[in-house]
């Protein structure tokens, strides 16, 4: 059916081109006709320009017949209803001149079209005239200035709700391509979080004493596998160390390593020193990697070690700061819940690349922006139930969207959000799971099947974590 | 004035080059303003029919998703298997759309073909200043449409971004395929293209500040040449700074510095790009982005100005206030950049402030609005195909302009910013405005380009089509935003909440399929009239600007003799007291007469 409707389109098209094309044709029979436009072009044009004008006004509200129910949909927010009465005053403001003009447009085109006998009227400026349509829409434009200001200082005012309402707090983590929201837990603070911290288990990268033990057995586990494949990679080429080295350097290790020839207990190079090294050089560049030559795997390698070790100080020194565990945040997927006339205060992170937190039936959008925390508050007023009822449509739901273009999955980035009472948000918050406990079921022992914990905890090993670590730089 | 240059020197000078001219520095290399003017222009055309096509494509996977239309398999391959377009050469194709009508269709060739073709013609000058710089910006533009076209069939397609190619996901490989070769083909092409940009607007500023013929004041420079010259200062303000921007962007993708990076974890790991922001590439970029819209706009609004008033037979109304309107847009186009960023998380104080200056834009777009429409009243209006796109172009003007007074209005903005609201603002205000802009130019100034004249049938035909396939395009839009549906979405299927709206995308995808095929009307009239249009008459609108005076052969220097000289403003057009309606510029005054232009 809509193909029937495009290629009568395309016909349509392809036959006027046509006709033309023989009008065309016939003309060049008749040479020497004057390419001026007759009085008979202007009226045909100045004509078109009516039944366009009409035309375009009856499109408009055919299309508001058509598909106004859709259109913001009630506010379903306090702050959304002010943003709603803005908007209905704008669209006043800015619908009068929008019809006058484009009126007046082809109005006059049809009243002052081209005619042999006229002349035009020779007035080209009047300081009285342009004085008043400079005058005027600055006046108006003050006033919507002053009101829209005015909504957007109650809009993004957060102090005073943190203040007195005693807001929830939850966070909304985005990443390609899903959500993840993590209530404020039993110390209604939104613990830390540090993006060195993600892995398999921890993907918002929340800061706890267990995560961190857990974080930093991953980087020393890396680390040894890592410092294994060297040594593989330096018998394979062959490489030689030269005598005279200091006891950190890797070349003595390494050969060392060639006699012991027991490669799992090789101490490997110890990429900390020379990074040390490498502050405190200050002016003398020598590689200290010289012994790798040229091979591009050997390098690689060290690289790799180098930036887990440079890792693993930064985790340490966040470590021994005063942090705000986060083991007691909630974390959910899918569906978050929201406590209708109670504010919200949102904190939006993102893990990769910009994301936009997108709420459109309570008037809210932010970005979520990698490396930076951002912030918007609000109170719902209307329940996911009320709004079935009003729309008389039993599957509404509210919805969390992704508007920043985040890859190719952006399309389908989303969370439903459910409005209810309180009593129905307290008993749902009762059965969400701390990250704690989430954590600590993904690192149980393995279980029977060990292929499923493997893939859910990459590079994790129980018995790693208690294996003494490097020790923090000083 | 001392700098006037040897005009009777310089036209002898031109009589001995004549005889040295081969194909190869006439049509290739040359550095005729004229020659290189048709070069920027069919350049623009062949890459706003590429950038057509993909808009045809994409709108056919919106409004039928995941249907399957083998005639897409058969232009783009791997990227639309069984016919399906994939989802990430959705982007891809949405990315290089934006990116070639806005840089290399409106302001590469826009610019481009008109002030090159009228600075020279309408002030009275033998060429540009530099007629070798002018061949240069040319061939800078030719490489660099050349590679942005080449990124879109590599392997990896082409930049995916989205026009305004945004870090970290532009700058991170992992983030998406089209971040990788595609992005740096982006990157190249686009420095190249900034190099042409500064090359032709430098050129064009100096021409119209050394070059004017004697008589032509400033205040006798039709508006015209008042547009291309505050765009010309624009685009050499504010293309620069996307040069910065776009050269920060490399160092983050290919040698480790983090000017946009901070805190990412992508593709399993952790980077060690930290202390950056994402933000700072925002704010560069949109302070290049904001005024390119105007480098956009201005150019077609002065070809408007000169194709209505010439039609209208009647002068411009308020000269003056048109030049005030156009500065003072110019100006505040450089202090509106944030209006990009409300939501960013920025302080609210700061958007604010940004609020003020935008909407402060409305006054000086209003006026030349209500200058139009005056100019119109009491006129007698010739409707030439391209009278006709100029009165489209009062239209899109306003109903685009005026949805800028929400999207300028931070409060508002939250709701809408970045949804189809958005796409539909643009297309009308910048997109629609300045394409038919450029058509009036293209009908009005063909028979100085080539000598014949266009079809005016065709022409009108080619006006309808496009007029009404444009607004059933982009005014349904506005429905789509309001209903929440954000840009930049393969498809609105996954989201229960748009199940009611396929139909308004059926028809937009309608609308689209009829406007581009109405180009066919145009790309037909417009090469056949080349070789086989009907000769043009000297000056075939009864104009009054200088370019009608020059032998329409095509000849260097452009005056066979001495230049004409001007003795009066540009829009003496039904001058009581005068027999005919039109009074060009280099009649001199008769007695008693006062020029209006001053
Ligand atoms: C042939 C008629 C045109 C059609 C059917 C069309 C349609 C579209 C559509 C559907 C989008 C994508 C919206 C999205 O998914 O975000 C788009 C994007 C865009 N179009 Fe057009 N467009 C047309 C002409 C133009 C013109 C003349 C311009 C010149 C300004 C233009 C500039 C853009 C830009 C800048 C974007 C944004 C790209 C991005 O999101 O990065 N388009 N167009
Ligand atoms: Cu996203
Ligand atoms: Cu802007």
């Amino acid at each position: 059916m809509d193909f029937l409707i495009l290629a009568i389109i395309i016909l349509a098209v392809v036959a006027i081109f046509q006709l033309l094309k023989i009008y065309e044709l016939s003309r060049e029979l008749r040479p020497d006709e004057a390419p001026v436009i007759t009085e008979a072009d202007s009226r045909m044009n100045a004509r078109l320009g009516i039944v366009f004008i009409i035309g375009f006004f009856t499109f408009i509200l055919w299309c508001i017949y058509k598909w106004g129910d859709k259109l913001l949909p009630e506010p379903a927010s306090k702050h959304g209803v002010e943003i709603d009465q803005l908007w209905d005053v704008t669209m006043v403001i800015i619908g009068i001149p929008f019809i006058i003009c484009n009126v007046l447009l082809f109005f006059f085109l049809n009243k002052y079209r081209y005619k042999k006998t006229n002349k035009a009227d020779f007035f080209a400026h009047s300081n009285k005239l342009e004085a008043i349509w400079t005058v005027v829409p600055a006046i108006v434009l003050s006033a919507l200035i002053i009101y829209g200001l005015r909504v957007w200082n109650d809009v993004t005012d957060h102090t005073s709700i943190s203040a007195n309402e005693n807001p929830v707090n939850i966070e909304l983590y985005a990443r390609q391509f899903d959500w993840t929201a993590r209530y404020a837990g039993a110390d209604k603070k939104l613990g830390d979080a540090n993006f060195q911290m993600i892995n398999g288990s921890n993907a918002l990268g929340l800061i706890t004493p267990e995560a961190i033990t857990d974080r930093l057995a991953e980087i020393t586990k890396d680390s040894v596998a890592l410092r294994a494949k060297l040594d593989e990679q330096v018998r394979l080429e062959g490489i030689i160390f030269p005598k005279k080295s200091k006891p950190v350097d890797p070349h003595a290790h390494g050969a060392a390593s060639h006699d012991a020839g027991a490669e799992h207990h090789t101490p490997a190079p110890n990429p900390e020193a020379h990074a040390k090294e490498g502050e405190h050089g200050g002016g003398h560049h020598e590689d200290p990697y010289a012994w790798a030559g040229n091979s591009k795997p050997v390098r690689a390698i060290v690289d790799e070690l180098e930036r887990l070790s440079r890792m693993k100080r930064s985790i340490e020194t966040f470590a021994k700061k005063r942090f705000t565990s986060s083991g007691d945040d909630l974390l959910v997927k899918g569906e978050f819940h929201l406590p209708v006339n109670k504010a919200v205060l949102f904190q939006f992170r993102a893990q990769d690349v910009i994301h936009s937190a997108y709420m459109p039936h309570f008037r809210v959008q932010m970005n979520a922006v990698p490396g930076m925390k951002t912030n918007f508050a609000f109170t719902p007023t209307i329940t996911t139930a009320q709004m079935r009822e009003k729309t008389k449509n039993p599957t509404f739901d509210y919805y969390l969207l992704c508007n920043k273009i985040c890859g190719n999955a952006h399309y389908n980035m989303k969370m439903v959000i459910v409005v209810e009472d309180q009593a129905s948000y307290d008993n749902w918050i009762k059965e969400q799971k701390t990250f704690a406990t989430q954590m600590a079921a993904l690192l149980a022992p393995p279980a029977a099947d060990s292929t499923i914990t493997q893939t859910l905890v990459p590079a994790t090993d129980t018995t790693m974590a208690k294996a003494p670590t490097a020790k923090p730089a000083k | 004035m001392s700098h006037v240059i040897d005009h009777g020197h310089a036209a002898d000078d031109h009589q001995d080059h004549h005889h040295h001219e081969t194909f190869f520095n006439k049509y290739v290399f040359s550095q005729d303003h004229k020659m290189i003017s048709k070069q920027f222009l069919i350049t623009a055309i062949i890459m706003g029919i590429i950038a057509m096509l993909m808009s045809t494509a994409f709108r056919l996977q919106l409004a039928y998703p995941g249907e399957k239309f083998p005639i897409l398999e058969t232009f783009l391959g791997k990227w639309a298997k069984d016919g399906v377009l994939d989802p990430s050469f959705y982007l891809a194709l949405v990315t290089i759309h934006g990116t070639i009508m806005v840089f290399f269709v409106l302001t590469g060739g826009l610019s481009g073909t008109f002030s090159n073709l009228l600075i020279p013609l309408q002030i009275g000058a033998r060429d540009m200043a530099s007629g070798f710089l002018n061949m240069l910006s040319y061939w800078f533009f030719f490489v660099s449409s050349a590679i942005m076209v080449y990124s879109v069939v590599i392997e990896t397609g082409p930049a995916s971004g989205g026009w305004t190619v945004y870090p970290p996901l532009s700058a991170l490989p992992q983030a998406m395929p089209g971040s990788g070769l595609g992005m740096t083909l982006w990157l190249v092409s686009m420095s190249i293209f900034i190099v042409s940009s500064l090359l032709g607007s430098l050129n064009y500023i100096v021409t119209i500040i050394n070059l004017r013929t004697v008589g032509m004041k400033m205040t006798r420079l039709p508006l015209t040449i008042w547009a291309f010259f505050i765009t010309a200062i624009l685009g050499v303000l504010s293309f620069p700074v996307l040069l910065a921007a776009a050269l920060l962007l490399i160092f983050d993708r290919s040698m480790g510095t983090s000017f946009y990076l901070s805190d990412i974890f992508i593709g399993g790991q952790a980077l060690e790009q930290t202390g950056g922001s994402p933000i700072l590439y925002q704010h560069l970029f949109w302070f290049l982005g904001h005024p390119e819209v105007y480098i956009v706009l201005l150019p077609a609004l002065g070809l408007a100005s000169e194709v209505i008033a010439t039609n209208s037979r009647k002068p411009i109304f308020g000269y003056r206030a048109m030049i005030a309107s156009m500065l003072g847009i110019a100006f505040l186009s450089f202090i509106v950049w944030g209006h990009h960023m409300f939501i960013t998380g920025m302080n609210p104080f700061l958007g604010s402030v940004f609020v003020f200056t935008t909407l402060l834009v409305a006054i000086p777009s209003a006026v030349k609005v209500f200058n139009y429409l005056t100019t119109l009243w009491k006129g007698n209006l010739v409707l030439t195909p391209a009278m006709m796109f100029g009165i489209g172009l009062v239209s899109f003007f306003i109903t685009g302009g005026v949805t800028g007074i929400i999207l300028g209005d931070s409060a508002l903005d939250i709701n809408v910013h970045d949804t189809y609201f958005v796409v539909a603002h643009f297309h009308i205000v910048m997109g629609s405005s300045a394409i038919f802009g450029m058509f009036a130019g293209i009908y009005h100034w063909f028979p100085r380009m080539y000598g014949r004249m266009m079809n005016k049938k065709i022409g009108y035909a080619h006006f309808w089509l496009t007029f009404v396939g444009a607004y059933g395009v982009f005014f349904p839009q506005h429905f789509l935003g309001l209903a929440g549906v954000p840009r930049r979405y393969y498809a609105n299927t996954e989201f229960p909440m748009f199940d009611g709206l396929v139909d308004i995308n059926v028809l937009v995808t309608s609308f689209a399929i009829l406007a581009a095929a109405a180009q066919a009307l145009f790309l037909f009239n417009f090469f056949y009239s080349i070789w086989r249009g009907p000769k043009a008459p000297q000056n075939p609108w009864n104009s009054n600007t200088l370019e009608w005076t020059a032998p329409v052969e095509h000849m260097h220097g452009n005056w066979p003799g001495e230049i004409p000289h001007v003795y009066r403003w540009a829009y003496d057009y039904s001058k009581p007291g005068k027999e005919k309606d039109f009074v060009p510029q280099n009649i001199p005054m008769g007695d008693g007469e006062m020029d209006e232009g001053h």
